[in-house]
């Protein structure tokens, strides 16, 4: 009883929210989810669902693989259901499960995308039981938050319904994260992961890596080759623990002409590239996987990749006047993130000037954010030849500034403001420099993003009329 | 010319903590040499040839291993402290020295011993805090800065042994307002930042403690206005100390 009280509650709820929404200018919350957990804490547990039910989580690479799914299932023919308008907490994949059924909660949707914030998941995955479980990946986050991947890693691993038979969910990880490829010890396990490329090394190039020593006897993990932090291909000399063999495995990854052969199962197929970032072709590789474990056939896959493109939410470019104008999330206090960032945009061809706003707003706002993640990510990167002036914005600019110059960066190609939605005013305008905007992804941070290339767009466009 | 050893930076590296050594490498150039020690190897400091030892916040099983892999040096340990050699653990490494860490699993593991504070790990709440304190030293008091990010607290006696008194923020547990813990030169905090990045009048007393004459940081004076600006911010009445 106290089930379909909740269900009318909420869906009348939720278009009230939706007509005042339309008034006032906001849109979907996950409040009527919040309502009908209150009247119903088992509403997850008893609304319908798809029948086959595919959970995201993991550090990076969560949405965009989500986004990429749901566009892939859906070429594939099938009616997909989805929190990508919500939140990726409890009380938003309530809402986008009540979404999904009928007021006689008979479910919609064949097949549900589900993108789950990893400590959410003890709440979520019991009541959600995925037949499929994404974990894009495992790195460091936020230190106030998830603490460190080892924290994040036993909520994962404690939270996966035990009860279950193995065969009844798969886990799918990536193959070259030697923390998340541990996932799920005893449930059929399918891996993703892609051959040596071009730039990988024999040696962590990074601040952090994660997985140094070996989980069984703790000593010293040989890495054949390492991509970036502890993603590569590892093993113990010691006591022969090895990373799993790859299911989906991506070869000839070749960023000139935009394409990648992936070998599954004796099958080799030529697939176009959707994106050049190392993190985004991982994204890709989890889309492809799925769709294969779900329909079967690779030239299903293939013709879904056809038009699909990688969400410009995160990276924008554009020309302007003759000048490359690019903008990319890289996400505060998150240090892997932020590394990834800098180290595309440092590898980028062309010179560059650079406007970094990767203040916390909201811990600045009335206090001040633990500088720690700073320490922890590879400012280094952004010592680069190409990148002529760093102009940094925000609160805690000077202490970026001190960053850098422990990194290495010249003073005198730095630049302080305050104010991060000024920073546009101290660049160079030079002809045959391009300009990087890496900006926090709140909501105010893109649209004061958007507020500051307006203005270099105007400035760029009124030098060129001038 | 000084040595300093980091133990076990293939764990105990969380926080951004390894640029505490870091930093000091680089102002000092050559004139500091650094040794990393992993899990699997014999510390340099038992034979006396270490100035500096340095141990970094790490997970909570990455604890159960920095123990077990010093249990065979307490007795040198306890002996150089009481001589006076420096040692510095940073966040949760200081819970190593203390007598007994408790998970959330309710065992409580037995520590090294050297100070008498023991642990408990709450796994399902993060604290996060500033901190904003005092430093006795010979030379007078350093007022400093720093970040506490963790799971756990620690209890028992520290108020003739403390680090740091509190001017806001807590001390080794939320009703304390004395940090961390300290013998002679040997010092162990909660704080993190990196602690020596934030606080360069810390970095020089460490460093002169470690037996460097008139030292002086890299990039000293924007070290300094950047703690001049936290300084500031820190002892503003509005600003809030628990995220």
């Amino acid at each position: 009883m106290r089930f379909w009280i909740a269900l009318y509650m909420a869906k009348l709820c939720e278009v009230l929210m939706k007509l005042v929404g339309r008034f006032f200018g906001f849109k979907g919350t996950c409040f009527p989810g919040k309502l009908a957990l209150k009247i119903c804490p088992d509403f997850l547990g008893r609304l319908a669902k798809p029948v086959k039910l595919i959970a995201v989580t993991g550090t990076d690479g969560k949405t965009t693989t989500c986004n990429l799914l749901i566009e892939g299932l859906q070429k594939c023919g099938m009616k997909v259901l989805a929190n990508q308008t919500g939140t990726n907490i409890l009380p938003g994949v309530a809402v986008a499960f009540m979404d999904g059924v009928t007021l006689g909660n008979k479910c919609k949707y064949e097949v549900g995308v589900i993108e789950i914030d990893e400590r959410s998941a003890p709440h979520v995955f019991p009541r959600l039981r995925p037949t499929y479980l994404v974990v894009t990946n495992l790195f460091r986050d936020s230190l106030k938050r998830n603490a460190h991947p080892e924290f994040i890693f036993n909520i994962l691993e404690n939270s996966l319904p035990k009860d279950r038979k193995p065969e009844d969910m798969t886990i799918i990880t990536n193959g070259d994260d030697v923390i998340s490829s541990r996932l799920g010890e005893g449930f059929r396990r399918v891996c993703f992961g892609i051959d040596r490329m071009e730039g990988d090394t024999d040696h962590c190039q990074n601040i952090i890596n994660d997985a140094r020593i070996c989980p069984c006897c703790h000593h010293p993990l040989t890495y054949d080759w390492v991509r970036y932090h502890h993603i590569g291909r590892a093993h113990c000399d010691h006591c022969g623990f090895k990373l799993p063999d790859i299911d989906y495995r991506a070869v000839q990854v070749d960023m000139d002409n935009m394409t990648m052969t992936v070998l599954h199962g004796g099958e080799e197929t030529k697939v176009k590239l959707i994106s050049n970032t190392v993190f985004n072709i991982y994204n890709q590789l989890t889309m492809m996987t799925v769709l294969h474990e779900i329909t079967g056939s690779m030239e299903k896959v293939n013709t879904a990749l056809e038009s699909m493109k990688v969400t410009k939410a995160r990276m924008t470019d554009r020309v302007v006047a003759g000048r490359k104008l690019i903008t990319c999330v890289a996400k505060d206090s998150n240090a892997i993130a932020c590394s990834l960032v800098f180290k595309y945009t440092a590898g980028e061809p062309g010179r560059k000037e650079v406007m970094l706003n990767i203040d916390e707003i909201f811990d600045n706002r009335d206090s001040y954010e633990i500088l720690s993640w700073m320490y922890d990510c590879d400012f280094e990167f952004l010592n680069h030849p190409s990148i002529e002036k760093i102009i940094i914005g925000g609160k805690r600019c000077r202490d970026v500034r001190f960053r850098l110059l422990l990194a290495g960066v010249p003073e005198d190609r730095m630049t302080v403001c305050d104010r991060e939605e000024d920073v546009w005013q101290y660049l160079s305008y030079a002809p045959g420099v391009d300009i990087y905007l890496l900006h926090d992804m709140y909501f105010i941070s893109q649209a004061q993003a958007d507020s500051i290339v307006a203005h270099v767009t105007e400035k760029l466009e009124g030098g060129t009329k001038a | 010319m000084i040595r300093i050893e980091i133990l076990f930076p293939e764990v105990a590296n969380l926080f951004g903590e390894p640029f505490n050594v870091k930093y000091l490498k680089q102002s000092l150039g050559e004139e500091c040499e650094v040794i990393e020690t992993a899990l699997t190897e014999t510390p340099a400091f038992p034979n006396g040839s270490v100035d500096l030892v340095y141990m970094g916040a790490m997970n909570e099983s990455s604890q159960l291993l920095a123990i077990n892999a010093l249990k065979p040096y307490v007795e040198v340990m306890k002996t150089q402290i009481e001589a006076g050699k420096v040692f510095l653990f940073t966040g949760n490494a200081m819970e190593v020295l203390g007598t007994s860490i408790t998970f959330d699993d309710k065992v409580e593991h037995p520590a090294l011993g050297i100070t008498p504070l023991r642990s408990r790990t709450d796994m399902m709440h993060r604290y996060n805090t500033l901190f904003d304190g005092n430093v006795k030293t010979e030379e007078g008091d350093i007022r400093i800065q720093g970040f506490k990010t963790t799971f756990s607290f620690s209890y028992g006696e520290n108020e003739d042994h403390y680090f740091a008194s509190s001017i806001r923020g807590c001390g080794i547990n939320k009703q304390s307002t004395l940090e961390g813990y300290r013998i002679h030169n040997c010092i162990a905090t909660y704080l993190v930042g990196p602690l020596l990045v934030l606080n360069p009048d810390l970095a020089l007393y460490i460093l002169k403690l470690a037996g460097v004459q008139a030292p002086v940081l890299a990039f000293e004076d924007r070290a300094r206005e950047c703690a001049r600006i936290r300084a500031e911010v820190f002892a503003k009445e509005g600003t809030k100390y628990e995220l």
